[in-house]
C-alpha cells in the first residue's frame, strides 16, 4: 500500500527537478561575452565544418572574425548545422546561438514561431537552385514530377525552391510525392534509383552529373525564384552588446565587399571550395554571375520583396501559421553604420523590388 | 464490506462500544478512500505532469517554441485529427509495424524453436544472434538502404529485427527450460517425436513465447520513429520529423503523447488477448 507521504515526496521531488531545470543560467560578463557563437546552415562534404556561399564563409574562412575579437580575450565558437534552418531555429530558441547566416524560409519560420532574432544584413542572394534525376530517367521537364518520388528538405529554403519550381508547371506539392531527405542521403538516393528527383544546389550535382550518375533537369534562373537568405542576431545579444555587434557587422561587410571584388573572384572560390565542393564546382555554379549580385548585404527593396514573396508562399502553403511585419524584423542601423564606417556606403547599388538595379539618376 | 470492516474497527479504535451513540464524522472522514486511491493512483503522475507543464508554459520556463502550451498542443492535434491527416499518417505507421512485427514473429518462433530443440545449432547460432541482439537498429540503416533502397521496405525491414529479438531470445527459453519431469513423463509414455513437441515442448513454452511476441510489438513500436526518419511519405515518426523542421513542436510533442497511448493500448490489447487464449486453452495448459 502506497504510503501518503511516498507520493507526496515524488510529487515535490518533480517539482523541485523542474525548477532547478528552469533555473536560468547565471552569467557573469562585465560588458562582453565570453564567447560568440555564429551559425552556418550546412556542412561540408563529409560532416567538415566549413560552408562556403556567404561573405560570413570568407570571414570564417580568413580568420577575420578570431583576430578582431582575440584582444578583447573573446572565443568565437562557430557552429555547422547539419540540418540547415531548423537546427538553427532549435539554438536560437535555447539560447545556444547569437548569430547566424540562414536562408530565407530558415529565417521566414523561425520569426514566425516568434524567435527574438534580428535582421542584420542579406546573405547567399539570387542562390541558385536545381533538380536532378537519375541519368536513365524518363523524366525531362518538371511537368513530368507528377506523382514522383521527389526529394526535398523540408524546412530550409529548398522547399521554397520546390514550391516555386512545381508553381511554374501548375503543380504543387500534394501531385507529386514529397520525401524528406536531407543533403547527403538525397545524392545516395539518385544513385540507388530509390528517389525520382531531388531538389538542391546545383553544386550539389555536380559530381553526379560528371559521374554519368543524374542529369539535371531544370536550374533557376529569375530573381524571383531564386533562393535569398539573411545574416541575423538574436535580439538579446544585440541589446546587451551593440558594440560587439557593430565590430562583428564591419567584419561581415568587409567579407562582403571583398567577395563582391571581381578580381578575388577565383581566390574567393578556392577559398569556399575548402567545404569539399571544390574550386572548379563553385565556379561552375557562378557562371557568368557577377559576384556583387550574390554578395550584397544590402536590405533593399529586393530583399525585402522577396521575403515578402517568401512569407505569402509560406502561409499559404502552410509552412507557417501566421504572417509577421518584416520592417520590424529588421535593424538597418547596424548596416548603416558598418557601411559608414568602412566608407562603402556606394559601393552596392540597392536592387529594386524586380531585382534590377536603382538607377541613379 | 471493506468499508464496513473499516468503520467498526475504527469505531473499536475509539474505545467506543457498539450501539453506543457516538457523533457522526463527517462524509468525507467516514467514506472510505481506499478504492479510489487504488484506481486513482496511475492517474496522478501523469495529472502532476500535466500540471507542472502548464505552469512552465504559462511562465514560460523554456522557450514557448521548445515547451509550447498543453492546449496548443491539444488544439494542433484536434486540427490534424480533423482534416483526416492524423488519421493518414497513423494507418502508414500501423500497416509498417503490423508487417514488420508480423514477419519477425514468423521468422523469430521459427528460429527461437530451432535453437532451442538443437543444441548444435544453439552452439552455431546463438553467440552471433547474441552480437546482433545488442546492436542498435538505426546502425542498420546504412545496411538496410544496400538491400532495400529508400523505400517502404526499408522501415519495415527496421521494424522486424527490432521485434525479433525478443521474440528468438524468448522462444528459445520457452523451448529449452521444459521442466525436465515433463520430458521424463514423457519418454516414459514413449510419446513419438510429434507428440513430444505437441503436447509437451509446445503447450510449456507458449507462456515464454507469447511473452516473447508481447515484448516484440513493444520492440517494434518504440522503433516506428527511427525506422520512419528515411524516405517514408505517410507516418507518424514522419510526421514528427517534418513538424519538427517547420518548427512545429506542439505537433512534435503530440504526436509523442499518442505515440506513447498507443503503444500503451496496443500492449494491453495483447495482454487482453494472452488472456482469452489461456482461458480458451484451459487450466491444464
Amino acid at each position: 500500500m502506497n504510503t501518503p507521504s511516498t507520493l507526496q515526496n515524488l510529487l515535490s521531488f518533480t517539482l523541485a527537478a523542474g525548477l532547478l531545470a528552469a533555473a536560468p543560467t547565471v552569467r557573469a560578463d562585465e560588458g562582453r561575452p565570453s564567447v560568440i557563437r555564429i551559425g552556418f546552415p550546412g556542412t561540408g562534404t563529409g560532416n567538415r565544418p566549413v560552408l562556403g556561399g556567404a561573405a560570413l564563409s570568407t570571414a570564417h574562412l580568413k580568420g577575420w572574425v578570431e583576430q578582431e575579437f582575440q584582444k578583447d580575450g573573446i572565443r568565437i565558437e562557430w557552429n555547422h548545422f547539419k540540418y540547415a534552418g531548423p537546427g538553427i531555429n532549435e539554438a536560437f530558441a535555447n539560447g545556444l546561438l547569437d548569430f547566424s547566416v540562414e536562408g530565407d524560409l530558415g529565417m521566414i519560420i523561425g520569426r514566425s514561431a516568434g524567435l527574438h532574432t534580428k535582421v542584420l544584413a542579406g546573405d547567399f542572394m539570387r542562390g541558385r537552385y536545381a533538380v536532378a534525376v537519375p541519368s536513365e530517367s524518363s523524366i525531362r521537364t518538371l511537368a513530368d514530377l507528377k506523382g514522383r518520388r521527389f526529394a526535398v528538405a523540408k524546412g530550409t529554403a529548398i522547399q521554397l525552391c520546390e514550391v516555386r519550381a512545381l508553381a511554374k508547371v501548375g503543380l504543387q506539392d500534394k501531385d507529386v510525392r514529397a520525401v524528406n531527405i536531407l543533403g547527403a542521403n538525397a545524392t545516395d538516393a539518385l544513385q540507388t534509383k530509390d528517389i525520382d528527383a531531388v531538389i538542391g544546389t546545383p553544386a550539389q550535382f555536380f559530381p553526379l552529373r560528371d559521374r554519368g550518375v543524374a542529369r539535371i533537369i531544370y536550374e533557376s534562373n529569375t530573381p524571383e525564384e531564386q533562393i535569398s537568405g539573411g545574416f541575423v542576431g538574436d535580439e538579446n545579444f544585440i541589446r546587451k552588446y551593440p558594440e560587439i555587434t557593430r565590430r562583428l557587422l564591419k567584419l561581415y561587410v568587409k567579407a562582403a565587399r571583398f567577395g563582391s571584388d571581381e578580381a578575388n573572384r577565383n581566390t574567393v572560390f578556392a577559398l569556399w571550395g575548402q567545404d569539399g565542393t571544390g574550386f572548379q564546382y563553385y565556379k561552375e555554379s557562378y557562371r557568368k554571375d557577377t559576384m556583387i549580385e550574390h554578395q550584397t548585404p544590402l536590405l533593399d527593396d529586393y530583399w525585402v520583396g522577396r521575403f515578402q514573396d517568401g512569407v505569402a508562399e509560406a502561409l499559404k502553403y502552410k509552412l507557417i501559421r501566421k504572417p509577421f511585419d518584416i520592417e520590424r524584423w529588421l535593424d538597418r542601423n547596424v548596416l548603416d553604420a558598418a557601411l559608414k564606417d568602412l566608407g562603402l556606403e556606394h559601393y552596392w547599388t540597392p536592387y529594386r523590388r524586380d531585382g534590377r538595379p536603382l538607377t541613379r539618376s | 464490506m471493506s468499508e464496513l470492516l473499516q468503520a467498526t474497527a475504527a469505531q473499536g479504535r475509539d474505545g467506543l462500544r457498539a450501539g453506543s451513540a457516538a457523533p457522526r464524522r463527517p462524509w468525507f472522514l467516514r467514506w472510505s478512500w481506499s478504492p479510489l486511491r487504488s484506481r486513482g493512483a496511475p492517474l496522478l503522475v501523469p495529472l502532476a505532469l500535466l500540471i507542472l507543464w502548464q505552469v512552465a508554459a504559462a511562465r514560460g520556463w523554456l522557450a514557448e517554441q521548445i515547451l509550447p502550451a498543453p492546449s496548443l498542443v491539444l488544439q494542433s492535434l484536434a486540427g490534424l485529427a480533423a482534416s483526416g491527416e492524423l488519421w493518414e499518417h497513423a494507418r502508414g505507421s500501423l500497416l509498417r509495424v503490423g508487417t514488420g512485427f508480423g514477419i519477425a514473429a514468423v521468422l523469430g518462433v521459427s528460429l527461437g524453436a530451432l535453437l532451442g530443440a538443437s543444441r548444435r545449432a544453439e552452439a552455431y547460432v546463438l553467440p552471433t544472434f547474441e552480437v546482433y541482439a545488442q546492436t542498435p537498429v538505426i546502425a542498420w540503416i546504412p545496411i538496410g538502404i544496400l538491400l532495400f533502397g529508400i523505400s517502404g521496405k526499408l522501415a519495415v525491414f527496421l521494424i522486424c529485427i527490432a521485434a525479433l529479438v525478443p521474440v528468438v531470445m524468448n522462444t528459445f527459453k520457452g523451448a529449452r527450460h521444459i521442466p525436465p519431469a515433463y520430458l521424463e513423463l514423457a519418454r516414459v509414455y514413449g510419446l513419438s517425436r510429434w507428440r513430444l513437441f505437441s503436447r509437451v515442448v509446445a503447450p510449456a513454452a507458449l507462456p515464454s513465447i507469447v511473452l516473447g511476441l508481447r515484448m516484440g510489438l513493444s520492440q517494434a513500436w518504440l522503433t516506428l520513429v527511427a525506422a520512419e526518419l528515411v524516405g517514408i511519405e505517410r507516418g507518424l515518426g514522419v510526421l514528427i520529423v517534418e513538424s519538427r523542421n517547420l518548427f512545429q513542436l506542439d505537433i512534435v510533442l503530440g504526436v509523442i503523447v499518442l505515440l506513447g497511448l498507443a503503444g500503451f493500448i496496443l500492449d494491453k490489447s495483447f495482454v487482453m488477448l494472452e488472456r482469452r487464449l489461456a482461458s480458451w486453452r484451459g487450466p491444464a495448459g
